[in-house]
């Protein structure tokens, strides 16, 4: 009867487990941190990142972190063309902030610090730069 | 059920690959009277899941979006209860949240791919409006009446929001027990916004004992404001008889009479009371309540209990506005010899308007001949040709000359003469109606419109005219005979009384008020008692050209 039972279960267990590797990397892999490649030149640095647009057919997650020192505004970002929208998880409130790039920016134009992890969408495919403070 | 397994993980990993997280914007317009939107909030949810599981955000610069008259709703941002993120095509329905009154329609929307990719989307716009109560006014049973048998309740409800109105209903309400119905109201369409819709229902009295009750209407917007009016009623089905007459229930033959034609007056009397009564006499008046008024014969008839009869009498109106009176079980001032619960409902009058005027309308054809004794023609008219053609209409016993007519309004010279107008409406007795000839003809003095007309090849200028009718098809001038100026003032004047014409133009198969025609004119229809000694006719003349 135990043995019947393994029998049954093991397989299901094999194929869960499968299914749950597969689950933690694609995770893992839409989730990944953008640090941005530094670029120097002309005696000043600056940050490059590579940002995907988002579509129904791929899973791309643009997760920002920006330089120590950045001294950005979220309206600043989204002035760069083909930023539509930056936000933030706030811990305190448990709550995105966001901003969006319409009707001339909507919603908190909050501050851009190391401290947090920025979710950026793009309508295209395209390279951000940011300068390293000094 | 290995394959059901594998299908149960699937499903979670294609659910965790499509799962969206845009962001929501909206815009808000103020209400139509002024009212700010911002600091008013929005409530968003998925009718899937119900309005308690929801997100809302404040509009303007203190909200999300910080923006005036914005909002902003991350729909990442999962209420407690709500596990189920924004994907796509899903449904979303927001409104703005009642506050002081303040609210909006339910608008909803659909999560497109495009939003889950640029991260955010567009809501519809959104108004805001007041969620006003309906408006409602009773027509029947009146406040403070009697009534029994089967009642009418008969109330206007006018929607004032842009919220249909649900549902109407009435109470019968005597204060320890209440007895409730509800209906949808009549025939007519559920309403939206500033409608207004008649509501009919009846309720048998017969059910309640005799007593005092408050009868309640209600209605309800579909966004749950509702409103009511009340009636203080007493049922009586026992003892007393309550003859009753409206001005709703007064009614003639021809709402539109002309002066002289017989027309018939039909009254219709109610008795709501508990009791028949088989004889009460009807009386009618054209006027003031004085036996010289009254309009014979009386009338007697009888009215079951909880039943109505129509009686009538003939009438033949004169010019200008009528007063009828119907007076039930008179006299008013000792409540008659019936003995009603009601003795104030007795009594009613309404108008009747006749016009000043008589409007002839009709076809010119045919031909024209003048013949000698031996029956040849001498001259032969066909009047086929008839628009420009004149038509003239005098009281019947003017003799006319008719190379000698003027402009009424201007003297022999043709110099402006102001009191023309009103001198003709003292000799017609037109003075006091509305639309007398100086209120028809002149803004105050100078005429309104002003034409020419050839008379037996005599041009006439300045000819003040009006429109026959509410159309512009055909006017009708006013002329007069300056031969008959025996006082040489060189004016038309009241002392001479100087004969009158109404003058038209021809217009073949032309629109006028009552149909297609050829001519259209209107005449005082005191012309024919302009002079003696005839009284009951004018002349037409036909001038072909």
């Amino acid at each position: 009867m135990i043995q019947k039972t393994i029998l049954v279960w093991l397989p299901v267990l094999v194929i869960g487990c499968i299914f749950a590797i597969l689950f933690a990397v694609s995770q893992q892999s839409t989730g990944e941190v953008n640090w941005g490649r530094v670029l120097k030149g002309n005696g000043a640095s600056t940050q490059l990142f590579e940002l995907k647009k988002d579509t129904g057919e791929s899973f791309n997650r643009n997760y920002v972190r920006f330089p120590i020192g950045t001294n950005l505004t979220a309206a600043e970002v989204i002035a760069n063309e083909g930023v539509m929208m930056i936000r933030y998880y706030d811990e305190g409130d448990g709550k995105y902030v966001s901003y969006v790039a319409l009707r001339g920016g909507v919603g908190k134009n909050f501050q851009i610090t190391s401290d947090h992890v920025y979710e950026l969408f793009v309508s295209h495919d395209l390279n951000l730069s940011v300068a390293v403070p000094e | 059920m290995y394959g059901a397994v594998i299908i149960f993980l699937l499903l979670i990993l294609s659910s965790y690959q499509s799962e969206g997280l845009p962001v929501i914007i909206g815009f808000v317009l103020n209400a139509s009277n002024g009212t700010d939107a911002n600091n008013y909030s929005i409530v968003m949810w998925q009718p899937v899941n119900g309005r308690s599981v929801n997100q809302t955000d404040m509009i303007g610069e203190y909200g999300a979006s910080a923006l005036g008259n914005n909002w902003l709703i991350d729909c990442f941002d999962d209420p407690p209860t709500n596990n189920n993120d924004c994907d796509v095509d899903d449904v979303l329905n927001f409104e703005i949240i009642e506050q002081n009154g303040f609210t909006s329609l339910t608008m909803n929307f659909t999560i497109s791919q495009d939003m889950i990719d640029m991260g955010f989307g567009e809501a519809p716009n959104v108004s805001m409006d007041f969620n006003f109560g309906p408006n409602i006014t009773f027509w029947n049973p009146e406040n403070l009446s009697t009534i029994s048998g089967l009642q009418l309740v008969n109330a206007s409800v006018q929607n004032l929001s842009r919220f249909n109105v649900s549902t109407v209903w009435y109470s019968i309400d005597n204060r320890t027990e209440n007895h409730t119905k509800e209906a949808q109201p009549g025939n007519s369409t559920l309403p939206m916004h500033v409608n207004t819709f008649y509501y009919n229902d009846t309720f048998d009295t017969t059910l309640f004992p005799d007593g005092q009750y408050l009868l309640w209407v209600y209605a309800n917007s579909s966004r749950g404001k509702w409103s009511y009016n009340l009636l203080n009623i007493t049922i009586n089905n026992t003892g007393k008889a309550d003859l009753l007459v409206n001005f709703t229930t007064i009614n003639f033959s021809d709402p539109e009479p002309y002066e002289g034609e017989n027309i018939t007056i039909f009254a219709t009397v109610f008795n709501p009371g508990g009791i028949d009564v088989p004889e009460v006499t009807v009386l009618f008046y054209d006027g003031e309540l004085i036996p010289e008024n009254l309009i014979l014969p009386n009338r007697t008839i009888g009215v079951a209990a909880g039943k109505s009869n129509i009686t009538n009498v003939s009438y033949t109106p004169r010019m200008g506005s009528a007063n009828i009176t119907v007076i039930l079980d008179p006299s008013l001032s000792d409540y008659g010899l019936i003995d009603e619960s009601n003795e104030s409902n007795n009594l009613v009058n309404t108008t009747l308007f006749v016009p000043a005027y008589t409007f002839f309308v009709g076809n010119l054809s045919g031909s024209f001949s003048l013949g000698s004794s031996g029956g040849s023609n001498l001259i032969i008219w066909n009047a086929s040709t008839i628009s420009g053609s004149n038509i003239l209409v005098a009281d019947s016993d003017s003799l006319l000359s008719f190379t000698s007519l003027k402009a009424l309004g201007r003297d022999s010279a043709g110099l402006f003469v102001e009191n023309d107008f009103s001198e003709l409406d003292d000799l017609l007795d037109m003075e006091n109606f509305s639309d007398s000839l100086n209120i028809t003809y002149t803004a105050f003095g100078p005429p309104k419109n002003m034409t020419n007309f050839t008379v037996f090849s005599t041009l006439i200028t300045n000819v003040s005219y009006a429109n026959s009718t509410n159309t512009s098809g055909f006017i009708t001038g006013i002329l007069w005979d300056t031969d008959d100026d025996v006082g040489g003032d060189g004016q038309f004047d009241s002392a001479d009384q100087e004969d009158i014409v109404f003058i038209t133009r021809a217009q073949a198969s032309s629109q006028g008020a009552y149909g297609v025609y050829d001519y259209e004119v209107r005449v005082p229809a005191n012309l024919r008692r302009y002079k003696s000694p005839d009284t009951t006719t004018v002349t037409f003349f036909i001038e072909i050209i």
